[in-house]
């Protein structure tokens, strides 16, 4: 009969070493929370909960309008309210549009949106929906505040049990933060167009009498770009393709290593999350590349 | 017919658009028209209109406004002041008469277009129907689908107030200067007071009252024209009214048409063709040929009429106003003080309601100040309350939220309106992390409310609209729950389908933006041709080249507000990968952008 082995294996030293830096960081208290999915599986494995934890903060850096850091702060948020609860949307700017919301198949009946009168009160607005039992995720772009506001509101949450989603610009992103998890988003275009050089002389023209296409991939109605040649086929699909791609980086996390990264694509017919599969030439390339030593090692 | 019985009927014949004047008064003076959704594809057609709202007709009396049953014996007159306008016209033709009408006006004026309320309406003459407990202890609304009549028991109550033309004056004057037109009628039955109010100027002239005939409208013009001439112009209603003498119903009613009845119109069309058309010719024909012939309801109606079978009103019953009040006998501004006098209060009007099971839904709290105008702080809860504690906190909040620059010498506070409680079982074993509790919302929304105020918590409604601004509206969670705001009616418009099935259209999650410009910005797009879609635009300074476009979506809708929207929309990617929702406005070819996918 073996004798254990008093030597820890790495496994254990990395288990070790990671309570005690959740141990340091305070974290012995919210351990216990549900863990909510953030909508996207592969970001879900990247995270050390698998998941976004209740009662927590998360932070959504992007720089500039239309990145869909938003967007992606929302699908977290309506897999938060699966199990009962609100979504309440903190709108200072008054320029949430609900109809975007009900195309990520979240019920309008579970969504309150509060319109402070005044910049003022948006923290105390804030406080009070994190704070609340009937809230299960809260999405807010907060101004400038300072850090003793930020502490408030991390007890807030955890006194509510929700989901606190804060979208801020990437320039704070040196700055210390009370939030759980704080994710760089950065949006990728989607894939290489398919519009060649224009023809001027060219009409409208339905996809479906340009390219002659069968009926099941035809566009009724739909005109193409003025002036484009008449594309491929293949060209028409991938210019009918619907979805946006990020890259996400985990900035900062509590009690796990930053800097993982990944890119996610959104199905947008069907509102759902996934990891892209790139199909980039020149990242298939690369791949190549990077694999080629190997094979020749083998082979050698 | 309880013996000596008599009975004010007020007609109140345009009450739908003199209601919407009274409650949003920026809307007087401006024309408007009322619309609702026929059922089984019946289209948009119109209920009410008005060239303008809540302003007396030059040389219109008030007996020249339409009744039921009659619609189509309008007067010439009639017909050139509403622009031929009338109640069932399709929606369509209305505008295009409306459009005509204000082509040869010297001020064309915006045209308020709003789908018609009739719950508001319903409500509204609730209300009304309260106020007007002062002049009768028995009031009540018409039988009707859509009322707009009252009905006062004012039996042995005329000698109190100096005769019943006395009275129906005193009645026809609060009307008038609340800015409603009146007909009153008199009369020994519901229903001859009903039809001598609808059918006024018929009866003038036959039937003499005793106590002297009175038309008080042209008193009303009279007084208006003295108030214009020393500056003062109010926005006051007309009124006219006809006493029928004790015992003279069946006189009164004889000359009248078949529809003062109360008749349905197939029957009245039956009637009509038979060659009966007035009262007296009916009374004449048998009573068993009647019922044989056209059922019970014709000779229910006219025995009702005429005194021969009963008929009571069906009451309002209103609640007795909750309020407390408090004299300070040393005027404070101390915060400390107020407090403790509305911890002192609230218990007195709301243990009340609790012993009916009953909470509180509305509070009024008045601060009567030592100086200058006192402080209202209305309160609108989420759901009703009978908690002491949870109205103290709200109404704390709403103190924290003024300043008061005069003491306060006192404080009261009453029940605006109240509710049923919502009585919840008591869990042993409740989940600390439940959410979605209603007690919780209920809470939230009223802690909300109490501080930043009923329309900056809202809820989203979506609306069958094509026009992005238009698709979305947000109403106050505090009045969506308790029902006193109903949701605008959605417009059906062309190519969507129903507002009834359909509350709106939904989309994709990419086809619709998360952030939403409205009014939207313009911008300045290069596009390589002049209806093709954008390269280049300039957003915040930057240059940004779109990579990617989707589109071009066209929205052509919005004519029947000021004028018609026509757009193509694009959604574009920019090469970082930034989606923009841009369009380009058709009758001018200029660049907006609507909204950002955030």
């Amino acid at each position: 009969m073996s004798e254990p082995s008093l030597t820890p294996t790495p496994a254990e030293i990395v288990q070790r070493l990671t309570a005690e830096v959740r141990r340091i960081e305070g974290l012995h208290h919210s351990l216990s929370g549900e863990v909510l999915t953030t909508g996207c599986v592969a970001l879900d494995r990247l995270l050390p909960s698998a998941g976004l934890r209740r009662g927590t903060l998360v932070e959504w850096l992007a720089e500039g309008a239309g990145s869909g850091a938003a967007l992606l702060a929302l699908i977290a948020a309506r897999e938060a309210c699966r199990q009962g609860g609100m979504l309440a949307v903190l709108d200072s700017q008054r320029s949430f549009y609900p109809p975007a919301a009900v195309g990520l198949h979240i019920d309008l009946e579970k969504l309150l949106i509060v319109r402070p009168p005044n910049r003022r009160d948006d923290s105390w607005a804030l406080d009070q929906l994190l704070r609340s039992r009937a809230i299960a995720a809260v999405m807010a772009w907060p101004g400038d505040w300072d850090e003793h506001t930020f502490r408030r509101l991390q007890l807030a949450v955890e006194a509510g049990q929700g989901l606190g989603l804060l979208l801020r610009p990437d320039s704070i992103r040196r700055e210390p933060s009370w939030a759980e998890l704080r994710l760089r988003v950065e949006p990728l275009p989607l894939g290489t167009p398919p519009l060649v050089a224009p023809l001027p002389t060219m009409p409208d023209m339905p996809l479906k009498q340009r390219t002659g296409s069968a009926p099941t991939h035809s566009v009724d109605g739909e005109v193409l770009r003025r002036g484009a040649t008449v594309p491929l086929f293949e060209q028409a699909v991938q210019a009918r393709r619907r979805g946006r791609r990020w890259r996400l980086e985990i900035a900062r996390i509590r009690g796990g290593p930053a800097g993982g990264s990944l890119e996610v694509e959104l199905d947008e017919p069907s509102g759902t999350l996934y990891e892209t599969r790139t199909t980039d030439p020149v990242h298939l390339a690369s791949r190549l590349a990077a694999r080629a030593p190997g094979r020749r090692s083998r082979g050698a | 017919m309880k013996h000596g019985q008599r009975i004010l009927c007020i007609w109140l014949p345009d009450w739908p658009l003199e209601r919407l004047a009274v409650a949003r008064g920026e809307l007087k003076g401006r024309p408007a028209l009322l619309y609702d959704v026929q059922p089984r594809g019946g289209g948009l057609r119109v209920v009410a209109y008005a060239p303008r709202l809540a302003a007396p007709l030059a040389g219109a009396s008030p007996a020249s406004v339409r009744r039921p049953g009659n619609q189509r014996k309008t007067s010439r007159s009639a017909a050139r002041r509403t622009a031929g306008i009338e109640p069932g016209l399709p929606l369509a033709e209305a505008l295009a008469l409306h459009e005509f009408f204000m082509l040869r006006s010297r001020q064309p004026l915006e045209l308020h277009l709003e789908a018609h309320d009739p719950l508001a309406d319903r409500l509204a003459l609730v209300q009304l129907a309260d106020q007007c407990q002062q002049f009768s202890p028995t009031v009540g609304l018409e039988e009707s689908p859509r009322p707009d009549c009252l009905l006062l028991d004012v039996t042995g109550l005329a000698a109190l107030l100096g005769g019943e033309a006395a009275l129906a004056g005193q009645v026809g004057r609060a009307l008038a200067e609340r800015g409603f037109t009146a007909h009153l009628a008199v009369a020994d039955t519901i229903g001859a007071a009903w039809a001598v109010a609808h059918y006024l100027p018929a009866t003038e002239g036959r039937v003499l009252e005793p106590d002297r005939p009175v038309h008080k409208a042209d008193r009303v013009d009279k007084k208006k024209r003295a108030e214009k001439k020393n500056g003062v112009e109010k926005s006051h209603g007309q009124f006219a009214m006809l006493l029928v003498p004790a015992n003279e119903t069946q006189r009164a009613l004889a000359g009248l048409p078949l529809a003062a009845l109360r008749l349905p119109a197939e029957m009245l069309d039956l009637l009509d063709e038979l060659g009966i058309e007035c009262v007296e010719q009916l009374c004449r024909l048998p009573r068993w040929s009647l019922h044989a012939r056209f059922g019970p309801q014709l000779v229910r109606r006219l025995d009702q009429a005429c005194g021969a079978a009963e008929e009571v009103i069906d009451a309002q019953r209103f609640a007795v106003e909750l309020a407390a009040e408090w004299l300070l006998e040393h005027p404070t501004d101390r915060r400390e003080t107020i407090e403790t006098v509305l911890w002192q209060l609230l218990p007195r009007v709301v243990e009340p309601l609790a012993g009916q099971r009953k909470g509180v839904l509305e509070l009024v709290c008045r601060l009567e100040c030592e100086a200058g105008q006192p402080w209202l702080l209305p309160l609108g809860l989420f759901r009703a309350t009978a908690s002491v504690k949870h109205l103290f906190d709200m109404l704390r909040l709403r103190l924290e939220s003024i300043w008061l620059d005069s003491p306060v010498a006192a404080v009261r506070v009453a029940v605006a309106a109240a509710g049923w409680l919502d009585l919840e079982q008591q869990q042993l074993f409740a989940e600390e992390t439940q959410h979605a509790s209603p007690r919780h919302l209920a809470g939230l929304v009223d802690r909300l409310t109490s501080r930043l105020g009923r329309q900056a918590v809202l809820k989203p409604v979506l609306l069958a609209d094509a026009q992005p601004e238009h698709a979305c509206q947000f109403v106050p969670l505090a009045q969506a729950a308790s029902g006193q705001q109903r949701v605008k009616k959605p417009a059906r418009v062309k190519g969507q389908r129903s507002a009834d099935s359909q509350p709106g259209r939904t989309f994709d999650s990419g086809e619709r933006p998360l952030r939403l410009h409205s009014p939207p910005m313009a911008l300045a797009v290069m596009s390589v041709a002049p209806e093709g879609p954008p390269l280049r635009f300039c957003y915040e300074g930057r240059e940004e080249q779109v990579a990617r476009f989707w589109g071009p979506e066209r929205i052509e809708t919005g004519w029947w507000r000021t004028r018609c929207v026509r757009r193509d929309y694009y959604r574009v990617e920019t090469g970082s990968g930034r989606r923009f929702w841009l369009f380009r406005q058709l009758h001018d070819g200029r660049w907006f952008l609507q909204g950002t996918f955030e």
